[in-house]
């Protein structure tokens, strides 16, 4: 063979090579990315909620809500935003939720964070408290609206949404309707 | 026969090795979006690595008629495209979804992928007849080419 098909030779080799580490690497978390955005929303909930009591008209309530992420894919998951609605469900007005929610809506609470967010590893899970605070003195009708028991019980209704993003890559998705609702309801927490 | 048949094998191999660059490479900058080892512009990589290919399949081409080579040429590229293709399904062959309309990438978006892969087989050929004439320029005159090494 000669010299120059010698060098043809190997620069093939080369570059079939290097091309094929390039994309055994791209198709792995393509693969990886795909499987965490069709199964992440399924893993994503509200596990608890909690609620004090409300003792005063002015007082300054923390609701805390904690979220559970599941990631069952092998690639990381970046929680880039979580918001949701809060609402008290009044157990006397009977009309379906989209017609009552406004009347029962409280307040908003979310997690933002700047720099540094949360990160799911592959195939783990974490719990998030996620606070919400309102201020008696400054929102007189939402501490109102949270200070509604019957028998003892809250009866809240949340609605909430998640940004992520897979770790290491541009593919931002969320996952919308991240419910929570209780028939037995919540007592007010200590 | 024996050495005709490993003649083959060896030529099939460097189709199959021109092919796996090419498709490789180029779904590799298909997929930027994907956190890739390199970030690679998709229309340099299918001129320039279509065309390197083409040129290094025709260098290795130089006792054989030139329809052939286009033949090896043709094949390398299609094989390309068809590992551009895998890539791009490659979530539903891996079984992890059912469908590429879950991910949200719209149809045109693959047909784009498609679309432009196949400009990977007029570059690639086009190399591979540089490459044949290169090979045919640089063999010694004494076996047909135009370099002659009796010159001082």
């Amino acid at each position: 063979m000669t010299w120059y098909g010698r060098a043809a030779a190997v620069v093939l080799v080369v570059l079939a090579v290097s091309g094929s580490i390039l994309w055994i690497h791209v198709v792995d978390r393509y693969v990886a990315a795909s499987d965490a955005r069709v199964r992440f929303g399924q893993n994503v909930g509200i596990a608890e909620v909690r609620i004090p009591a409300v003792t005063s008209r002015d007082q300054e309530v923390t609701v805390g809500v904690r979220f559970f992420i599941g990631n069952p894919s092998g690639i990381a998951i970046d929680i880039v935003q979580i918001s949701y609605r809060f609402y008290m469900d009044n157990l006397t007005d009977t009309r379906p939720f989209p017609d009552k929610a406004d009347s029962i809506f409280v307040a908003t609470g979310g997690y933002f964070p700047s720099t540094d967010p949360a990160v799911v590893a592959p195939r783990s899970s974490l719990t998030m408290w996620i606070n919400m605070t309102v201020r008696g003195a400054n929102q007189p009708e939402a501490i109102e609206r949270l200070n509604l028991t019957f028998n003892g019980n809250y009866y809240p209704i949340i609605d909430a949404g998640l940004v992520y993003r897979i770790h290491a890559t541009t593919i931002v998705d969320r996952v919308l309707g991240i419910v929570f609702v209780t028939e037995a309801g919540v007592p007010p927490s200590a | 026969m024996r050495e005709s048949l490993q003649k083959s094998l060896v030529d099939t191999l460097f189709v199959v090795a021109a092919a796996i660059a090419m498709g490789t490479l180029v779904a590799a900058a298909n997929f930027v979006d994907y956190g890739p080892l390199i970030v690679l512009d998709v229309g340099t990589v299918i001129i320039g690595v279509s065309l390197v290919t083409g040129l290094a399949l025709g260098l290795r081409t130089t006792d054989e008629d030139p329809q052939i080579l286009i033949l090896r040429a043709f094949a390398s590229g299609l094989g390309a495209i068809a590992i551009v293709m895998t890539t791009v399904f490659a979530p539903i062959l891996a079984g992890v979804i059912p469908s590429l309309d879950v991910l949200g990438s719209s149809g045109s978006t693959r047909l784009a992928f498609l679309f432009t892969s196949l400009f990977i087989v007029p570059i690639h050929v086009v190399g591979a007849v540089i490459g044949y004439a290169l090979s045919d320029f640089l063999a010694p005159a004494q076996f047909g080419g135009g370099h002659d090494l009796t010159e001082p």
